[in-house]
This record gives structure tokens, C-alpha cells and sequence, in this order.
């Protein structure tokens, strides 16, 4: 009875082993359909926009930025959560949607306590709706 | 011909005009530059600080805040606790005001102590943390120098405020989920006491008994019920006697139908009680069980006495 009972869960492991064996394809697909893997921590998902992690605007970019034709942002946080400034203030607590970003270069910074969990600058493209995922690690 | 020049008197009144001229023009400039009647050189313009559209100062910041905060305190001691939480969160979220921002916790606080919600402890640790996120922000090289809620040598008192609220707000957690832990296990502490499984052993093995009685007469029915039809159909038998035979082998039959029905369903029932009360008992653990392993193992068994068999048990 035990001897049947090992070799059932010994051919039960090994069925799941190579089950496990055979997809590690598959389970990295699916994570990284659903994950952000960038090394800054933040991917622009559509819209368009360019990030570029670890900078400051410059004064020309802040003249440079024009409220005529606007973005919009909308921004998730994976994994834990996070408040949101855009261009030096605070905007909201993600998720946001909607908030209105000058066309331009804009200072993004997503935190949590003391915690950056991204800071860079986004060039938000004219009346363009940007979607942004922000890993929290 | 003679030119005349002007004379050093007239030249002076001439001077003083027109430096009377010159310094009424020049006190003017703030007023027509205020009221924009008049254009002005862009030279006196470009020297003066443009001061920002949209910028805040730490004062300016108090004078929205305080209002809010005047009419929340009255909400909280009116008892409004829900409709001040409401008016701190829309005036926080809409100048992005940390200590808005902990009014509000501090609202939420008050609820989850007084009816022990812990989904209202939760929030305003939520709040707290924004405006953790929001005061640590203010350090930060990136933030809006023209642009300050509150002052940066306030930063550091208040970020502790915010501290401690969030600590508050675990702590109000934990306490309250302790209560509800403690109010749930009296209750279950009687039916673990139920699920022992003795009762039924009892009731299972009378039913048993009851049925194997029950069966017993059944076959003594028929027992009777055979041998005094073996009686009638004897041809030597008649009148009075057969008479007597015949009814004694219905009696026998009623006695064998009546005792076999009835022990059957008995036994069936009793079978059934035994072996859930089994199973319960061991499920409820050793507690109920006896001590010693003979004791452990139930016993049944028909003992034959004086006037037939007993069944006798162990449970």
C-alpha cells in the first residue's frame, strides 16, 4: 500500500516537473504581458510618449511646453501604491486617469514615502492620451 | 538785430519745470502700468520680477487651508464625522495639502474608534501616507520651489504627525480585529463540545438493540407461524383444534411481519447513528475518547441469559 502510494506520488512530481520544464516559455510571455520590465520602473504602455528616467527638465523645455493642445495621463501602480507630481506638484494617488499634462517635456515623479519609484522626464506628444505603468518593486 | 537770451532767472524756472516735469512722469509709472492706460517702455518692465501665475506660498496656502479647517472642526464636534472627512478630502485632493490631508486621517481615526470600522482605520492610514508622499516630495530637488504648501522648516514636525498617524491607524486596526476575533470564539466553543459523537453512538446502538429484538421475534413469528401451519394441514386435525392451531399460526405470522419490519428499520437506523457517531467522535479528537486501548475499541455482544439473549455494548 505505501510502496503504491510512493511511486504514484513519485510519477505525480514527475509529471509536474515536466510539465514545468515544458513551459517556461509560456509563464515568461504571460509575465511579461502583464509586468513592466523597464529598468527605470515606468512604461509608457500607448500614447506615444518618451520617458527618459533620472532627468530634469531645462528652462527651455519648460518654455518650450505649451497648454494649447494638451495630453492626458493616466497611470497604474503594479504591485503597491504611490502619489503622482507632474511638473514639481502633486496631481493624485494612482491610479489616475485624466490629468492634463502641457504638450512638452514634463518632470513626472511617482513616490511612495520616501521611496521614488520613478523620476524622469516625459515628452507628452500634442492632444495625446498616455497610458503609464509604474512598477512598484 | 539783438538776440536775447533768456535770462539766468527765466533759465531756472525752465529747469525746474522740467524736472517737476520729469518726476511727476516717474511716480506715475506704477499707477499707468497698473491700469494699463498707457504703454510703457518695455526697458522699466524687464528689470521687475515677474512673479509666477500660479504660485503659492506657504501663507497663501494657510489662508485657503484655514477656512476648511474651521468649518471641518465644526462638523467633528457637531458629531458629522462622515461629512467632514468629505470636505477634508475634496479641499486636500484639490490644492494637494498634506495637512489637509491628515485632517482628514485624523477624521477617519475618529470613526474607526467609535465603531470600531476597520475599513475606516485603513483609510486614513491612506491618507496619512499621501501626505507622507507629499511632504517628502517637498524635499525633493524636483518640486515646484513656487509652489509651496507649507513652509520646509514645518516639513519635519510634520512628517512625524504623519507618523504617528499611520501607526494610530495600525495599531486601531489590529486592536479591532482582536475584537472580532474575541467575540467569534465563544461561539464556536459549544459546538466543538456537540460534535463529540457520543449521543449518537447511544441512540444508534439502543436502535440496534431494538432491532435485533425486533428481528428476533420476527423469526420466532415465523417460527410459530410454520409449525402450526404444518399443524392444520395435518388431515387428523379438525373443529375446535384446528381452529385453535389456525389462529395461534396468524398470531405467528402478524408476530414474524410486524417483528421483522420493525427490527429491520431499527437496525437499519441504529447501524446508520452508530457509524456517524463513529466518525464525529473521532473527528472532534482525543478529548472525548477514553484512555486506555481496550477502552478505545467498542465492544458488542448478544448474550444468552435466563429467558434468552441479552445484547449488551461498549461505546
Amino acid at each position: 500500500m505505501s510502496r503504491h502510494s510512493t511511486s504514484s506520488r513519485l510519477s505525480f512530481l514527475v509529471f509536474a516537473v515536466a510539465l514545468g520544464v515544458a513551459s517556461p516559455a509560456t509563464t515568461s510571455q504571460a509575465a511579461s504581458a502583464f509586468g513592466c520590465s523597464d529598468e527605470s520602473g515606468l512604461c509608457v504602455d500607448s500614447g506615444g510618449a518618451s520617458w527618459e528616467p533620472d532627468k530634469q527638465s531645462t528652462s527651455k523645455d519648460r518654455k518650450k511646453r505649451s497648454t494649447k493642445s494638451p495630453g492626458r495621463i493616466s497611470l497604474t501602480i503594479e504591485g503597491g501604491r504611490g502619489s503622482v507630481f507632474l511638473n514639481g506638484r502633486y496631481v493624485g494617488t494612482a491610479p489616475v486617469s485624466g490629468i492634463e499634462a502641457p504638450s512638452g517635456k514634463n518632470d513626472l515623479q511617482v513616490r511612495d514615502g520616501t521611496d521614488v519609484l520613478a523620476t524622469g522626464v516625459l515628452d507628452v506628444p500634442k492632444d495625446a492620451g498616455v497610458s503609464i505603468t509604474v512598477r512598484h518593486d | 538785430m539783438r538776440r536775447e537770451w533768456p535770462s539766468r532767472g527765466r533759465a531756472g524756472l525752465r529747469t525746474a519745470a522740467t524736472t517737476l516735469a520729469l518726476s511727476v512722469g516717474l511716480a506715475a509709472v506704477p499707477v499707468t502700468a497698473q491700469a494699463g492706460a498707457l504703454p510703457l517702455p518695455s526697458t522699466f518692465l524687464a528689470k521687475k520680477k515677474k512673479k509666477p501665475k500660479d504660485g503659492l506660498t506657504p501663507e497663501q496656502a494657510a489662508e485657503k487651508r484655514v477656512p476648511v479647517q474651521q468649518q471641518g472642526r465644526q462638523m467633528v464636534a457637531a458629531g458629522e464625522l462622515m461629512a467632514a472627512t468629505i470636505l477634508y478630502d475634496n479641499a486636500a485632493q484639490r490644492e494637494g495639502d498634506p495637512i489637509l490631508f491628515m485632517d482628514s486621517a485624523d477624521a477617519y481615526l475618529e470613526i474607526a474608534t467609535t465603531e470600531r470600522d476597520i475599513a475606516a482605520a485603513e483609510t486614513a492610514k491612506q491618507r496619512a501616507q499621501v501626505a507622507q508622499d507629499i511632504l517628502y516630495f517637498h524635499l525633493d530637488s524636483t518640486a515646484d520651489p513656487d509652489y509651496q504648501q507649507v513652509a520646509s522648516e514645518d516639513v519635519a514636525g510634520l512628517l512625524a504627525r504623519a507618523s504617528t498617524l499611520i501607526d494610530k491607524a495600525d495599531d486601531t486596526v489590529a486592536e479591532i480585529q482582536a475584537e472580532n476575533e474575541a467575540t467569534v470564539a465563544p461561539e464556536s466553543a459549544p459546538a466543538r463540545k456537540k460534535g463529540n459523537g457520543r449521543g449518537l453512538r447511544i441512540a444508534g446502538a439502543g436502535l440496534m438493540g431494538v432491532g435485533v429484538a425486533g428481528l428476533g421475534l420476527g423469526v420466532t413469528g415465523l417460527v410459530i407461524g410454520r409449525i402450526n401451519q404444518q399443524r392444520v394441514d395435518d388431515p387428523g386435525v379438525y373443529g375446535t383444534e384446528f381452529d385453535g392451531f389456525d389462529a395461534k399460526g396468524r398470531r405467528g405470522n402478524l408476530l414474524a411481519g410486524v417483528g421483522l419490519a420493525v427490527g429491520g428499520v431499527a437496525l437499519a437506523v441504529g447501524v446508520t447513528l452508530f457509524v456517524i457517531g463513529r466518525k464525529r467522535g473521532k473527528s472532534s479528537g482525543g478529548a472525548a475518547e477514553p484512555a486506555s486501548a481496550s477502552a478505545r475499541e467498542p465492544s458488542l455482544a448478544l448474550v444468552p441469559t435466563g429467558r434468552g439473549f441479552a445484547l449488551t455494548g461498549r461505546f
